[in-house]
């Protein structure tokens, strides 16, 4: 048996929707002390014992409607958020895309603008002064490398976050689809650097709601509904049922579009 | 390979030390951000890290010692209050770009993992920076001003210190408390201005009551400038004073340590 980059066992994920009301100082200092998760009438399960796991050189794709469970799924991936119950393993380093350029500073140039980003998605100074002129060079900004960056157009500011993303060598990479927004030519580019790393024996997690992409690029695809898994497998089996399922009660939709 | 555990959150005051120094040159990034951002599209930089204690200084010398006829003992006045606004301006900027930290930098607490404490810590690290610079000028004034060199001096850093661990525990338990109640932004100048002059900072302790001296010995701020001042201008320290803002700052800190811990789990579903 190969040892699994990522495994996922019963994890669930409780929400309390709305604020949680607190009348005087007292209940809410009486709050930190107490057990948060009480009060049940405001209760949503965004994840229900969800399990699924990948190895090393798989793509994996999440699949399902809005409301899912998907995002929070890729949050607790990316450690934003821990479940309410279950655990997750995951080896080796894990870089999150959630969102390309993140952390980036309007006030500060590009070259400093590197610097941090890359900082945060967890390079270390060496890493990123020895691989600064290729994110530089990748990044296609030439002289406006020294501008401040909120007087870049937002191509240029999306070319700079994944300039940067694209040189993390992570061994497990999470994406989600909002990376694959902005002109045609960028997300060719997104598409081809994924590829690329799943075929490198990392593990990629990727999010989205194109179909098309999914098939392309996913190995495996997991589909979610309501916070529960409703199928694992082959990619084309799975998109397959899925899109008979949407297509049903959504065909008038699909087509207007 | 390195294996990461995801799990539900255990609300033990268990803070993971080793995290957050693998994390260090993330907070030295953060630092960096902060210094720089803060004196982007000035026109005088950092020179304002020195305005700010000099005005302040003239402001208050002129109001306290000319028309509320303040003095201090054994030492100009001038040099009485700049040694106190020092320390207290560190601080009151430490705390207020610390409790802004996390609800600041929400794009980031949203978006990418990293030990939350990292946020306070930067901005700490910021204010001591700028402290670093406000104190080397002020040296040069104090030899100006004819003070001699004394070894005590060399104590100074080390109140500087205590007053660094003293606004970071204050700082953290308001960047906590902002991500649910942003009230405390509103409430925050007002118990930073109760806090300044509760301080001993702009009049010395000997013009206080008895009881006001005891009610200001719980204030941590009083052994901090008392051993400031003492190693500065080559006085005796006073240990009890010393003694008893050691002692509530480790309280402050390990009680903020314990509020950050309870509440960061949740960071990203309230932020």
């Amino acid at each position: 048996m190969t040892i699994k980059s990522i495994e996922v066992k019963d994890i669930s994920k409780l929400y309390h929707l709305g604020r949680v009301r607190h009348n005087s100082l007292r209940d809410t200092l009486m709050s930190l002390i107490r057990d948060p998760r009480r009060d049940a009438r405001n209760d949503f399960w965004a994840l229900k014992d969800v399990s699924f796991n990948a190895s090393p050189g798989e793509t994996l794709g999440l699949i399902g409607r809005n409301g899912a469970g998907k995002s929070t799924i890729l949050k607790i991936l990316s450690r934003i958020t821990r479940p309410t119950t279950g655990i997750v393993e995951i080896r080796g380093r894990v870089v999150s895309l959630l969102e390309v350029g993140t952390g980036f500073h309007s006030e500060l140039t590009g070259r400093e603008n590197i610097f941090l980003n890359a900082a945060i998605l967890g390079m270390k100074r060496a890493e990123i002064l020895a691989k600064f002129d290729e994110i530089a060079d990748f990044s296609e900004l030439g002289k406006f490398i020294d501008v401040p960056s909120k007087q870049y157009s937002s191509g240029m500011y999306m070319r700079l976050g994944f300039a940067v993303a694209a040189h993390l060598e992570p061994d497990v990479m999470i994406v989600d689809e909002v990376l694959a927004v902005g002109d045609s030519a960028f997300q060719k580019k997104c598409i081809s650097k994924m590829h690329d790393v799943g075929h490198s024996g990392k593990t990629v997690v990727f999010v989205s709601h194109d179909m098309k992409s999914v098939r392309k690029l996913c190995t495996r695809t997991v589909w979610l509904s309501d916070g529960k898994v409703v199928m694992d497998g082959a990619t084309d089996k799975v998109v397959d049922a899925y899109e008979k399922e949407m297509a049903l009660p959504r065909v008038i939709e699909e087509t207007a579009e | 390979m390195q294996t990461t555990y995801i799990k539900p959150p255990d609300h033990w005051l268990h803070l993971d030390f080793a995290e957050l120094w693998a994390y260090r040159e993330l907070v030295y990034f953060l630092a960096w951000r902060d210094i720089k951002v803060r004196y982007k599209q000035t026109l005088i930089g950092v020179l304002w890290v020195i305005l700010q204690p000099v005005l302040t200084t003239v402001i208050f010398t002129v109001v306290f010692s000319s028309v509320a006829h303040f003095d201090s003992p054994s030492l100009s006045y001038p040099l009485f209050v700049f040694s106190g606004l020092l320390i207290w301006l560190f601080i009151n900027n430490t705390v207020v770009f610390a409790s802004n930290s996390l609800v600041g930098s929400s794009e980031l607490v949203t978006k990418v993992y990293f030990p939350r404490l990292s946020l306070p810590l930067a901005s700490l690290i910021a204010g001591l920076v700028d402290i670093s610079i406000g104190f080397l000028v002020f040296l040069v004034l104090i030899l100006a001003y004819g003070i001699p060199l004394s070894a005590h001096m060399i104590f100074a850093p080390l109140f500087i210190m205590l007053a660094a661990i003293l606004a970071f525990g204050v700082g953290t338990i308001c960047s906590a408390l902002n991500v649910r109640f942003r009230d405390i932004k509103f409430a925050l100048p007002f118990g930073l201005q109760i806090w300044m002059f509760a301080s001993p900072i702009f009049y010395p302790l000997d013009i206080l009551s008895e009881r006001a001296k005891w009610a200001i010995s719980f204030n941590p701020m009083t052994g901090i400038l008392s051993g400031f001042r003492s190693a500065l201008f080559g006085q005796e320290f006073d240990w009890t004073k010393i003694g008893m803002s050691i002692g509530i700052t480790i309280i402050v800190v390990l009680f903020a340590l314990f509020v950050f811990k309870r509440m960061e789990d949740d960071f990203a579903d309230f932020i």
